[in-house]
């Protein structure tokens, strides 16, 4: 990398310099630092990944918060049966080339003795 | 023509304001006229008027939609002929009204009237989906939607084709893919045709290049569809390309190519240098 600039062209040159240097250097890295998604690359890859999140809440009009409640619920129904590591409870939508799909990811500790 | 074959009645919408709907109005209806159709333009944005401007008409409007229902003139009357085309005109909307001016039941009833003399009839709706874009729709059985490859042009897209799903009358819808920037889709910062169409899963009917001369032609009240010449600007060629869609050929998507960006940096960086 470059630094110190002498005059204000310069400066420009410099940056430009380490803009094409981290391009080159790393032509998949994450330049919206989006941390939710880490297979994020390029901004229209960005702007791909986040339409479709967007466009499957939409579609099914089921916000975020909406989720959230029935992630709740669905820990209270399940620990009935089982038990369950809650914090690892995992409610997400998925597309699934033409449907969306509601995708439960639950990881069971043992089942509650006294429902057997 | 010969005998008249049923017309047909297309709206332009897209949700979002400020993606080109009004501009492809312009340009598809001056496209089909040039094409010898018969063509009327309806300009639904009832309070926020645009469709004359673009056509240059908007110094000839005496009457306009809600005159027309609300029985202060005749439909003939209403209607500005173009001044370039005589089988174009214009029915201009009200710009002192609100959209509650001009119901669904009345926008069919002018578009039957219109049928009798017109082969394509485009319907210019307002932005959003409210009562505007139900009175556009209301009457039509083809809709056209404008996006360009931006996250919220898109996600507006995507619920407009969600609503006009839900319609029965319209039986087919195509997108318009406007303002493309080769240059910035080669690079990778924006959204290509490609994702685009996967995303919202609908056929594509044509792609607008990003291009300076709709702003100059807007200026001039004259659509880019109609300029003439060895030098004709892309956009000029991609409307032309959509009408003779629309009227039925089989054309091929233009590819717009440009340099690469790359090999401009790469002069920029020897401008820098002889500076």
């Amino acid at each position: 990398m470059l630094t110190s600039p002498q005059n204000p062209n310069q400066s420009k040159l410099i940056q430009w310099w380490n803009e094409l240097f981290q391009k080159l250097s790393s032509p998949l890295a994450p330049v919206g630092l989006d941390k939710n998604n880490p297979e994020s690359g390029t901004a229209k890859d960005d702007a791909k990944n986040r339409l479709k999140l967007v466009l499957m809440h939409d579609r099914t009009e089921l916000s975020p918060s909406l989720l959230e409640d029935m992630r709740d619920e669905l820990v209270q129904v399940i620990s009935k049966y089982v038990e369950i590591d809650q914090t690892a409870l995992d409610l997400c939508l998925e597309q699934e080339s033409n449907t969306i799909a509601l995708v439960a990811n639950i990881s069971v500790v043992r089942a509650r003795s006294e429902v057997l | 023509m010969a005998a008249k074959t049923e017309s047909r009645v297309i709206v332009v919408t897209s949700g979002k304001g400020g993606v080109g709907k009004t501009t492809s109005t312009a340009n598809i209806g001056a496209g089909l006229a040039r094409m010898g159709y018969k063509v009327v333009l309806i300009d639904t944005d009832i309070g926020l008027r645009n469709l004359d401007i673009l056509m240059g008409l908007e110094n000839r409007i005496v009457y306009n939609i809600v005159d027309v229902v609300e029985d202060r003139c005749k439909l003939a009357q209403a209607l500005v002929k173009d001044k370039r085309m005589p089988n174009l005109c214009l029915l201009p909307a009200a710009q002192t009204r609100d959209k509650s001016a001009l119901t669904p039941e009345q926008m069919q009833s002018v578009v039957t009237e219109l049928k009798k003399e017109h082969d394509f009839i485009l319907i210019d709706s307002p932005a959003g989906i409210e009562q505007g874009f139900q009175n556009a729709v209301a009457a039509a059985s083809e809709a056209i939607v404008v996006a360009t490859p931006e996250m919220s042009s898109v996600r507006d897209a995507d619920r407009i084709i969600g609503l006009l799903e839900t319609k029965e009358e319209i039986k087919h819808y195509k997108l318009i893919l406007n303002r493309v920037r080769p240059d910035m889709m080669k690079t990778n910062d924006m959204m290509d045709v490609d994702d685009v169409l996967e995303i919202l899963s609908v056929r594509l009917l044509g792609i607008i290049p990003e291009d300076q001369n709709i702003i100059i032609s807007t200026n001039r009240g004259e659509p880019v569809v109609l300029r003439e010449g060895d030098k004709m600007p892309k956009a000029t060629l991609a409307y032309r390309n959509i009408a003779s869609r629309i009227s039925g050929e089989d054309i091929p998507f233009l590819d717009f190519d440009t340099p690469v960006p790359w090999m401009e940096k790469v002069k920029n960086l020897f401008r820098f240098g002889a500076a």
